[in-house]
């Protein structure tokens, strides 16, 4: 009776392997980017890039001639649609959780991402960290002519998204963080560029850098690599930057900044909402074209680098305040967590308030080495 | 008789798990929503509820040692008391149905897409009959190995996530009053007070005297596990994704990182299942130990035979499945019902038994 009992517990183990709902890694196609353009009639057009794994050296597969990747598109009403007539062009099963990187393109973000884009809301297989990008030709260009070191464009975007050295000049947003903020007000998406450097020629060395700006579910603009610096202090992503002071007869002076603090308060002055916008950090010279005493100077320095870096701030908030109307710092949301009274009371309006917002900025910065080892 | 004795650790362990597990199955898509970031005040006054009907059901049990819920209902009140088991029996097979339905939910739109759902209620109610048919003892030592498990997997989780938690996402507390987190407080206090099961347990502890600190502390550290789990979904995901989705827990582990391993909803899914099987097995031992002793049959096993087709069955029928999707069911009926049963029935007994020894 044992002997039974012990039987049937083992072969219940074979039911562990799962061979009834096995699918083997040849009839998988990994998709590892996918890209997003607008078609006619409101539908969109969904490019699928497939990797295609090549075998390790030892097994033969140094001397492959096989393509690194391949692009499929289709068109359809949504997403879902497409991808399942792309599953006839694929011949294999899609297999989504290892998506690296959505490309989105500017036209396609220009007119309205919403309700597409509740597709990656319910589809439980799709990969809530990939890197989201806008590209500003069309996707499945960007994807076609796009030549990186690595065989697969999107695999080296996502490395490059994923480290931390660049930062300082760009944004980068996963998935999961963007899909809720294409709703919220308080705290509105962005998303890095991506585009040709050279817009010649049939492959090309794509570049990351600016910032497209969201409001709501549509693009309304790009903010340039200084300004996504700012943004990225604003909102506490980054704390080390880069600046460049410029002098008379066009000498300059560029620094590196650390350990940033920034503090945004939301304050109410009498009706009006006021922005209180607090830096501090630390500065570093990097380069400066023009001879520096640091004996006599070092006070005119830190003069000019507050000055500047106050007016640079300025100007970015301005523009996103009142030219785009787009709350992507979150400031709404800081409004919501310490005065959610307040908040109640001006969000219906909050396009509005954000053009009337007072932003009182102070920079404070410390200049603490001089580059030169002495 | 040779009676099956489980120790305070196992105790502890049982109770653990199965306030942890029992959360996890529908209250973080009630709270989150509702609630938001008060949910932790909410957490707290579900303990507050269990562990007062904790400490009635120690009074209860110490007043009559070596009786379980069912045997001493029916000194107190007679036949009134084998109604109010009968009852509280039913109300438990109802809420295993619940919970097998809202397993094979979960594993078969996260997991297994194209698998029957009748494979999963089947499958565990397989296993955590044979769990039950074994004994309490056997139940309580699983218990502890699964128990220690599934803290060190929360912990785990919890250290890993860190780099990824935004903490300003729990604030505003309280924006909308204390009212929701009052409101919402009967989510996760309906059900941990499916852990009066205890009563039907307390005649097998070694040391009875020590049940109700057991027990309170396996509340709170269950409670305050589960509590980890919400408010770091909150923190992760930020309040308006982790109030759309069905499983914000399960989300949540699928975005973070363990130092090199990604996807690590595996873990989710092993703490889940693992606590499902023990607290299954525990509620369905219990129901069939008190079937027994209210039917005076000679042991519990044969209903465990019995009880089996509804478990397997009833949870899969598509009846079921749109009875418990219609909203106000666990929105509502289920935690309001739950409460006044749990609560009500033991209250009742309580108040009865003052009664009784005064009028001695």
């Amino acid at each position: 009776m044992k002997l039974l009992k012990a039987g049937i517990c083992l072969l219940a183990m074979m039911l562990i392997s799962g061979c009834w709902g096995q699918i083997n890694f040849d009839q998988l196609t990994v998709v590892s980017a996918i890209g997003l353009d607008p078609a006619k009639d409101g539908m969109v057009r969904v490019t699928l890039q497939l990797s295609n794994p090549t075998l390790p050296v030892a097994a033969g597969g140094g001397s492959q001639q096989r393509r690194p990747y391949v692009n499929y598109d289709a068109v359809g009403v949504t997403i879902q649609e497409a991808v399942e007539r792309i599953q006839h062009q694929a011949k294999k099963s899609l297999f989504f959780p290892q998506t690296k990187v959505v490309l989105i393109s500017e036209q396609f973000a220009r007119r309205g991402l919403d309700d597409t884009l509740d597709y990656f809301w319910r589809e439980t297989n799709q990969n809530l960290n990939s890197w989201v990008l806008v590209s500003r030709l069309p996707a499945r260009q960007v994807l076609d002519k796009a030549m990186e070191l690595e065989p697969v464009p999107s695999e080296e975007w996502r490395k490059y998204l994923q480290g931390d050295w660049k930062r300082p000049l760009q944004v980068d947003v996963q998935m999961y963080q963007f899909l809720p903020r294409l709703n919220q007000i308080g705290y509105q998406a962005v998303s890095p560029g991506i585009g040709p450097f050279n817009a010649s020629g049939k492959t090309d060395i794509m570049e990351i850098g600016d910032t497209a700006v969201f409001k709501n579910d549509r693009m309304v603009g790009w903010l340039s690599g200084e300004e996504s610096q700012i943004v990225n202090w604003l909102t506490g992503v980054s704390r080390r930057g880069s600046f460049h002071t410029d002098f008379a007869k066009e000498e300059s002076v560029s620094y590196s900044l650390n350990s940033i603090r920034v503090k945004v308060t939301p304050l109410i002055r009498g009706d009006r909402l006021a922005m209180m916008v607090r830096i501090k950090g630390e500065a570093e010279v990097l380069t400066a074209t023009l001879p520096l005493h640091f004996g006599t100077e070092q006070a005119m320095l830190r003069d000019t680098l507050n000055k500047q870096v106050k007016l640079a701030v300025e100007d970015t908030i301005d523009k996103l305040f009142v030219n785009y109307a787009s709350d992507v710092i979150g400031f709404g949301e800081a409004l919501h967590r310490s005065m959610p009274s307040e908040w109640k009371k001006r969000k219906s309006n909050w396009d509005k308030e954000l053009r009337q917002v007072d932003a009182e900025i102070s920079v404070s910065f410390r200049i603490r080495r001089t580059g030169l080892l002495q | 008789m040779n009676k099956q004795q489980i120790s305070e650790r196992q105790f502890f362990f049982i109770i653990f798990v199965s306030i942890a597990s029992l959360t996890f199955f529908s209250v973080p898509s009630q709270l989150i929503p509702k609630v938001k970031q008060d949910l932790w005040l909410s957490m707290a006054l579900g303990i507050t509820i269990d562990v007062f009907v904790a400490l009635l059901l120690y009074r209860l049990g110490l007043k009559y040692p070596n009786q379980s819920f069912v045997q001493y209902s029916r000194t107190i009140l007679g036949p009134v008391g084998n109604l109010i088991s009968v009852i509280v029996l039913l109300f438990f097979i109802a809420v295993c149905v619940t919970a097998i339905w809202i397993y094979s939910d979960l594993l078969s739109s996260s997991l297994l897409p194209d698998t029957p759902l009748i494979a999963f209620s089947s499958t565990l109610t397989l296993c955590s009959g044979w769990a039950a048919i074994k004994g309490i003892e056997t139940i309580a030592r699983l218990s502890q190995i699964l128990g220690t498990i599934m803290l060190i997997t929360s912990l785990i989780l919890f250290a890993t996530s860190m780099p990824d938690l935004e903490l300003r996402n729990l604030l505003p507390q309280f924006e909308n009053g204390v009212r929701p987190a009052l409101m919402g407080a009967i989510y996760p206090g309906s059900w941990f007070g499916i852990c009066i099961l205890m009563g039907m347990l307390m005649p097998y502890l070694r040391h009875p005297r020590k049940t109700f600190r057991v027990k309170a502390n396996a509340v709170f550290l269950g409670a305050l596990v589960m509590t980890g789990y919400l408010l770091y979904s909150i923190a992760v995901l930020g309040t308006p994704m982790a109030s759309q989705m069905e499983n914000p827990i399960y989300v949540f582990t699928r975005v973070t990182q363990l130092i090199i391993f990604e996807r690590i909803e595996v873990l989710t899914l092993l703490v889940f299942v693992s606590g499902s099987f023990i607290t299954y097995a525990t509620l369905y031992y219990s129901i069939s130990q008190g079937c027994s002793e209210l039917f005076r049959t000679k042991s519990h096993k044969i209903w465990v035979y019995a009880l089996s087709p509804i478990f397997i069955v009833l949870p899969v029928l598509t009846a079921t499945e749109s009875f418990g999707q219609w909203p106000p069911y666990l929105d509502f009926w289920f935690p309001v019902i739950a409460l006044s049963i749990e609560g009500g029935s033991v209250v009742l007994l309580y108040v009865a038994s003052l009664f009784r020894k005064k009028k001695r």
